[in-house]
């Protein structure tokens, strides 16, 4: 995870409370927003419209419930857990959507296509196993700072995990056919 | 087996890659400041003013604020925006303009007010009027006197632009408004769409 001085954090936030400053909000937007899209796009499925909808809506939330950010996590762990509901009420049904036509492998050059492989991957997890694995494999948090965003237990983050990789690991095998996709759910 | 044991090394490494990849729309900055800003979550641009009693009206208190329909260069599309109503807040001598103490708590009352329209999106704009002002008719141009009625007189001390589905839900908006309870009266008017 990328590290953020939590003082600067924290200084900035209070900045933003004290006179609700459009600067000290778009220092901390400059802040976080690219893990934030990140995380949301990948959510998505690579829908760059869900994902900037997502982004919104997530910090809409986050500037509601500022004032009542006691400081337990760093800053960046509670944006993630906000943009991770917002996105699970966004995208209401996420497992059966199509991947978007960016994601088609077929108009890529071949350099391009392990990439395209392991989005088109990632994005055809089950959503519960996408979550953890981007958040913990991507992202870099640890089960303990998952389980407080998704609010479930750290061994659960963990067995989430497990699935979430050995489905991975399916979906990419070479020349996968449907029996090896079987484990890849959509 | 270890969770680690699931993936190859490289697939480890290339989801470490993944972290942050794609650029950031650029325009998206701006949607979200916005958003804020029409929730009352930013604070508006133009600084809120402070009557002052002397003044006349008191502790009428406005927030500046800009158009927020539709305009080009809008960074995501959005639904046409509801039409637009002025809200002008007018005083008489019957207006009750308080003591000094009451003026700081009226700053309040309408800052509250105007916040909470804010919060629905629905405030575009809001000033205070100087008293100082001028009639200019065929006649040529005239002060208005210093306290800023003419006998049997009112004037626009301020107003207020805000989004409504209708005159009548503007109205309605119109009637929690503090500035009535100092006896104070609104007229609310839609502006014409251009």
């Amino acid at each position: 995870m990328q590290p953020e001085s939590p003082d600067e954090d924290r200084r900035l936030v209070e900045r933003f409370l004290r006179r609700r400053e459009e600067a000290a909000f778009v220092a901390l937007y400059r802040r976080h927003t690219g893990f934030l899209y990140a995380l949301a796009l990948r959510l998505a499925g690579g829908r760059a419209g869900d994902a900037e909808d997502i982004v919104q809506t997530a910090w809409i939330r986050a500037a509601e419930a500022l004032p009542r950010f006691a400081w337990r996590s760093a800053l960046r762990t509670w944006l993630g857990g906000i943009a991770i509901h917002c996105a699970r009420e966004h995208l209401r049904r996420p497992e059966g959507r199509e991947l978007p036509p960016e994601l088609a492998a077929e108009a890529h050059p071949p350099a391009l296509h392990r990439r395209i492989d392991l989005d088109r991957a990632v994005a055809g997890l089950p959503y519960g196993y996408r979550e953890v694995l981007l958040l913990h494999d991507v992202e870099g948090f640890t089960h303990q700072e998952i389980a407080g965003m998704l609010e479930i237990e750290p061994g659960t983050s963990k067995s989430q995990l497990f699935h979430a990789r050995r489905a991975l690991k399916r979906a990419l095998q070479p020349e996968a056919g449907p029996a090896a996709q079987r484990g890849s759910r959509r | 087996m270890t969770e680690e044991d699931a993936l190859k090394p490289e697939t480890v490494e290339e989801l470490r890659r993944l972290r942050g990849a794609g650029a950031l729309p650029a325009a998206l900055e701006a949607r979200v400041v916005a958003a804020l800003r029409a929730r009352g979550l930013i604070a508006p641009r133009w600084p809120l003013r402070r009557f002052s009693l002397a003044a006349g009206i008191g502790a009428v208190l406005f927030l500046g604020g800009y158009a927020l329909g539709s305009r080009g260069g809008a960074p995501a599309p959005r639904p046409a925006a509801p039409p637009t109503f002025v809200l002008l807040l007018e005083e008489d001598a019957g207006f009750a303009r308080g003591t000094p103490e009451d003026g700081r708590r009226r700053v309040a009352e309408y800052r509250h007010w105007a916040l909470g329209v804010a919060r629905q999106g629905r405030l575009v704009a809001g000033e205070k009027l100087a008293r100082e002002a001028r009639v200019v008719s065929a006649d040529g141009i005239r002060p208005v006197p210093s306290d800023g009625l003419e006998t049997g007189a009112s004037q626009v001390a301020g107003y207020f632009v805000v989004r409504a589905a209708s005159l009548d839900e503007a109205a309605r908006l119109a009637t929690s408004c503090p500035h009535l309870r100092h006896r104070g009266r609104i007229v609310v008017r839609q502006i014409v769409a251009k």
